[in-house]
């Protein structure tokens, strides 16, 4: 049994009953003759519970993968890079391309690769040097101006 | 005559220096990103969506997509063969015996038949690509909305039928797809969907973000939590010109493979990674020496490798004649011809002549240039697996991100990106193939048209699926489908059962 695979099945069935809910009273249905903005979604919503509920019921079988979902240490790589390129998709209009791309390089490798200081500078400086030149210069790609010359 | 009129033209374009330069660039580029693992060709060809905002020719954009789709074909085995490692998914199959002959002292042997292989199915297959798909686009002129519904259900039902993991999680990618693609304004009632009075969904979630999201960043993510390095090769790869006896071993296993592929990349779902399985299967049956499968057999090599060749080219058919793409690296090419304002289908031909025989054209040359590149400098693209993925990594990121922004100079669209690469990272986590994703967003709002369309033309009779011929023999096959994988599935869970229930035989005893 797989339990993540479980309670990943639920949301399915949930999602699918809020969809089908939203195309039937929201959307509204139509007729068959002229069917409406709902009756897509209203479908797909009713298809999502049955495979929900399926997907349920076979993930409670024997065997399969075992391997924890929220096994230790493996989340924090990916949770850390997520969170740096939430943090890069709101600097990049607030502080400018430029220092955006820089400060996301050197924080990259300091604390998702736990690079050497060194390294991080030298592998920061010259991946940003690249961006600048292939979207500043080569492709001339409008990117938001730096926060000091506006 | 009209048919080599075309393909000459199709050459006097191709072999501009312009287009010259990209196909070696889609060559180059696909051809690299086959080698390094962790990174596929839908991938690759969604990072460089925004690129063709920048080309402004559809025929020099799409010739560069197409090469890296191909390229990565023939990149794919080089890492099978040398690290036990499949650059992408299409060259897994590869492992099995092109490693073996690698550590027998024969990865020149294996490298050589591998592309000499792909070179003659790619070239097999654009051949019938020049021949198939004038005719079948002449066919889909007759095709109306009910023949449209009918084919477009079908070929989302094989894709996920044919793609890799459960046909319920396939479906319920398939699902989520369709509705990621209703958000925004409906089509027919010009109603809002699913926006939550968000300004930034009206005009519905953009494919370059959704493409970017699953397939670029949430490649990545699911990568960061494997800390795989790759080994520097020391397997001396030696003469990469198969012997006489390899190549009496291994040409029909290339032509099998390349017929094998051709025909399986034609079909909605079915392309590379379908096609190298189904060789293998097919070479291990055919072949003489049976007990070498597995331990270093040419054929287990050069089966498969053609397969996945043949199977990239033919894969065009169905998207350039029926506007239908068959697998994610094609859904990607049918975003950038849109990109481009060139709706895909049997019009295609007539009006854009150029686009389609352009790059029917830089196929044939895309194939020299990829034989020469991989042949000679094998040894070159090996050493590109020392560049590290903490660089690689964040390098990509920052590509995307620019990429994305760059479409509609908005933040809204990192957002999106990054919800989709959560998404994308979930669906690997939860082992569900992503493959039917695209296609489902890309096929869902002319599915809903074409279903809407057919009941106002009938009346709201849905029996007008039924009575055409064509939607009603293509309705028949999906049925046929449907209840085959039924009763396979039915099959499946009372045999598990039995064996789960059945007492052990010392029990019996």
């Amino acid at each position: 049994m797989k339990r993540h695979e479980r309670i990943a099945a639920l949301f399915v069935v949930m999602g699918g009953v809020a969809i089908a809910y939203y195309g039937y009273a929201v959307l509204k249905l139509g007729s068959i003759f002229r069917p409406d903005a709902g009756f897509l979604p209203f479908l797909s919503g009713i298809a999502l519970v049955i495979l929900g509920a399926s997907w349920f019921v076979i993930s409670g079988g024997p065997g399969g993968d075992q391997e924890s979902f929220f096994e230790k240490g493996r989340w924090a790589k990916p949770g850390k890079a997520l969170g740096l390129m939430l943090v890069y998709a709101w600097a990049i209009e607030t502080v400018g391309y430029i220092t955006s791309t820089l400060v996301f390089m050197v924080a990259w490798q300091m604390l998702v690769e736990r690079e050497r200081w060194f390294k991080t500078i030298l592998i920061s400086l010259l991946g940003t040097l690249a961006m600048y030149l292939l979207f500043n210069r080569f492709l001339k790609v409008p990117v938001p101006t730096e926060f000091f010359m506006r | 005559m009209e048919l080599f009129h075309g393909l000459l033209q199709g050459f006097s374009i191709a072999l501009t220096g312009t287009n010259l330069l990209f196909a070696f660039l889609g060559a180059l580029i696909g051809t690299a990103i086959g080698v390094l693992p962790g990174l596929g060709p839908a991938a690759t060809i969604a990072l460089l969506l925004p690129i063709t905002y920048v080309i402004h020719s559809p025929v020099t954009s799409i010739i560069m997509m197409a090469g890296i789709f191909y390229g990565s074909m023939y990149g794919g085995s080089t890492t099978s063969i040398l690290l036990n490692l499949p650059g992408e998914a299409a060259s897994v199959v590869t492992c099995i015996d092109g490693y073996q002959m690698a550590k027998k002292g024969r990865a020149g042997a294996a490298l050589g038949i591998a592309a000499i292989g792909s070179f003659v199915a790619g070239t097999i297959a654009v051949v019938g690509l020049t021949f198939f798909a004038p005719p079948l686009a002449e066919f889909a002129l007759a095709f109306g909305p009910p023949e449209y519904f009918a084919l477009m259900a079908l070929g989302l039902l094989l894709a996920v039928t044919l793609s890799s993991g459960s046909v319920v999680k396939g479906l319920i990618i398939l699902l989520v797809g369709l509705l990621l693609a209703m958000v925004g304004l409906d089509p027919v009632s010009g109603k809002i969907r699913f926006t939550f009075g968000s300004i930034g969904l009206q005009g519905g979630f953009d494919f370059v973000t959704l493409a970017m999201g699953v397939f670029g960043l949430g490649e990545i993510l699911y990568n960061l939590e494997s800390t795989f390095k790759t080994e520097i090769v020391t397997t001396k790869i030696g003469k990469v010109f198969p012997t006489l006896r390899d190549w009496a071993r291994a040409k029909w296993s290339i032509l099998r493979g390349s017929a094998v592929g051709f025909f399986i990349g034609i079909i909605p779902g079915g392309g590379a990674v379908v096609s190298s399985l189904a060789s293998y299967a097919i070479e291990k049956k055919f072949a003489r020496h049976t007990e070498e499968f597995g331990r270093g057999a040419i054929e287990g090599v050069a089966g498969p490798e053609s397969a996945n060749n043949a199977a990239s080219s033919s894969s065009f058919i169905p998207l350039l004649t029926l506007g239908i793409p068959g697998n994610a690296s094609i859904a990607m090419i049918f975003a950038a011809l849109m990109i481009q304002g060139i709706t895909p289908g049997p019009f295609l031909i007539k009006e854009h002549a150029e686009v389609f025989w352009g790059v029917v054209a830089s196929m044939y040359v895309g194939n020299v240039m990829l034989l020469v590149l991989n042949l000679p400098l094998v040894g070159l693209w090996v050493q590109m697996l020392r560049v590290p993925y903490s660089i690689l990594a964040p390098i990509i990121i920052l590509f995307t991100t620019v990429g994305v922004y760059s479409v509609q100079n908005q933040t809204f669209d990192i957002y999106s990106m990054l919800f989709f690469a959560v998404l994308g990272y979930l669906m690997r986590k939860l082992k569900f193939d992503p493959t039917p994703l695209p296609l489902a967003f890309v096929l869902g709002p002319m599915v809903e048209r074409s279903l809407r369309q057919s009941l106002l033309m009938s009346g709201g009779d849905p029996t007008i699926f039924l009575t055409r011929p064509i939607s009603g023999t293509l309705l028949a096959i999906l049925f046929l489908l449907i209840i085959g994988q039924v009763a396979f599935l039915v099959k499946k869970n009372i045999r598990s059962l039995a064996s789960v229930n059945r007492p052990s035989g010392r029990d019996e005893d």
